[in-house]
């Protein structure tokens, strides 16, 4: 399975025709403690680069972007009711939203991880 | 409503100040800032209000369930409405409320939350302070760390890092909505208490915790604040 990078700093990794989708430990950096997430409904059809769902965090509520189109077809419930989880496990329990990939040629778009790396290294 | 830009080139910024305002016009008026906010080309905006009559707001993903009497404010006539950006439920009567909107790169490239409120609040303590106060963020406090960053249903029950107090009592508060690499945000300078006008609409515990200027020794309207 392959992961992918957003410059807004989310990630998917994708396993065939899903993708699992969530922020990176460098988003959560920045948020802070995270208080609130805010899932869509399965079945909802997003584009790449549309608001996907949000995240409150030190009452901020910051905006999450799909890294690629797609319908949703699960979310994690476990952050819903257990937010803090993001925060320790972002690439992993941590997880928001899995998607049925609508165009995997989308992906060219994104930045595979020693690419994210840089992008960081980047901005500091 | 009066707007101004104030400074030169890209260092200037938007100065709007529109009085007091109901609820559902200011929070109308907040969020066409955010909607109409060029990342690339706008000027970072401060927007100066109150509220006329006044209101309650609920943070962005806030149920008002258990928190508000939702028809006991309507037979009463006091608007409730919803903020763009995140924290919990605020009365807004006699306060001088702000919003900024800005990217992280007009204020020095701060792009953390919490670094961005001690930014963003800086412009507060300075005010404080030149009334003779001593604010300080909660996280700066002398009496060592607190309980921060609990999620409350009312925005004066929790205290964040970078809320301000004056000797350990919160002195308004401020939120941030955060989208298309846009900061957004909110906060409010309370001039007198409004706590015991808000009690008998709130289905929750009400807080000891807040103060105002009036409460600190500064009674003024906000004309004179400003």
């Amino acid at each position: 399975m392959d992961f992918y990078f957003t410059r807004e700093h989310e990630w998917i990794r994708i396993d065939g025709q899903v993708g699992i989708i969530g922020i990176t430990a460098h988003a959560v950096e920045q948020l802070g403690d995270i208080t609130f997430v805010e899932l869509p409904l399965p079945g909802r059809k997003v584009k790449q680069a549309e608001v996907l769902c949000a995240i409150e965090s030190v009452k901020a509520a910051s905006d999450i972007y799909a890294p690629l189109s797609g319908k949703v077809i699960e979310v994690n419930e476990l952050v819903e009711n257990k937010p803090e989880i993001v925060n320790s496990s972002p690439e992993g329990e941590g997880w928001l939203v899995k998607v049925e990939i609508a165009d995997p040629g989308e992906v060219k778009g994104l930045m595979n991880r020693d690419e994210y790396t840089l992008y960081l290294k980047g901005l500091s | 409503m009066r707007s101004e830009d104030r400074g030169s080139g890209s260092k200037g910024w938007r100065l709007i100040d529109t009085g007091p305002l109901d609820g559902p016009s200011n929070m109308a008026l907040d969020e066409a800032l955010l909607t109409c906010f060029d990342p690339g080309s706008s000027l970072p905006v401060l927007r100066l209000y109150g509220w006329n009559p006044p209101a309650f707001s609920l943070g962005r993903f806030q149920q008002p369930n258990g928190v508000i009497d939702l028809e006991r404010c309507a037979r009463a006539g006091i608007p409730v409405v919803r903020r763009v950006t995140g924290g919990g439920c605020i009365f807004h009567a006699e306060e001088l409320t702000y919003s900024i909107v800005c990217t992280p790169g007009q204020i020095s490239d701060i792009v953390g939350v919490k670094e961005s409120f001690r930014r963003l609040c800086g412009f507060l303590l300075l005010a404080y302070r030149r009334l003779g106060l001593s604010p300080y963020f909660a996280v700066d406090s002398p009496a060592g760390p607190a309980r921060l960053g609990e999620r409350t249903a009312l925005c004066f029950a929790g205290t964040e890092a970078y809320d301000i107090l004056v000797a350990g009592r919160k002195l308004g508060g401020n939120a941030q909505r955060r989208t298309r690499g846009i900061i957004f945000q909110h906060g409010s300078i309370p001039l007198y208490p409004a706590l015991s006008q808000a009690r008998p609409y709130l289905r929750c515990a009400v807080p000891a915790g807040a103060t105002s200027l009036a409460e600190e020794g500064f009674t003024m309207a906000a004309e004179v604040l400003k």
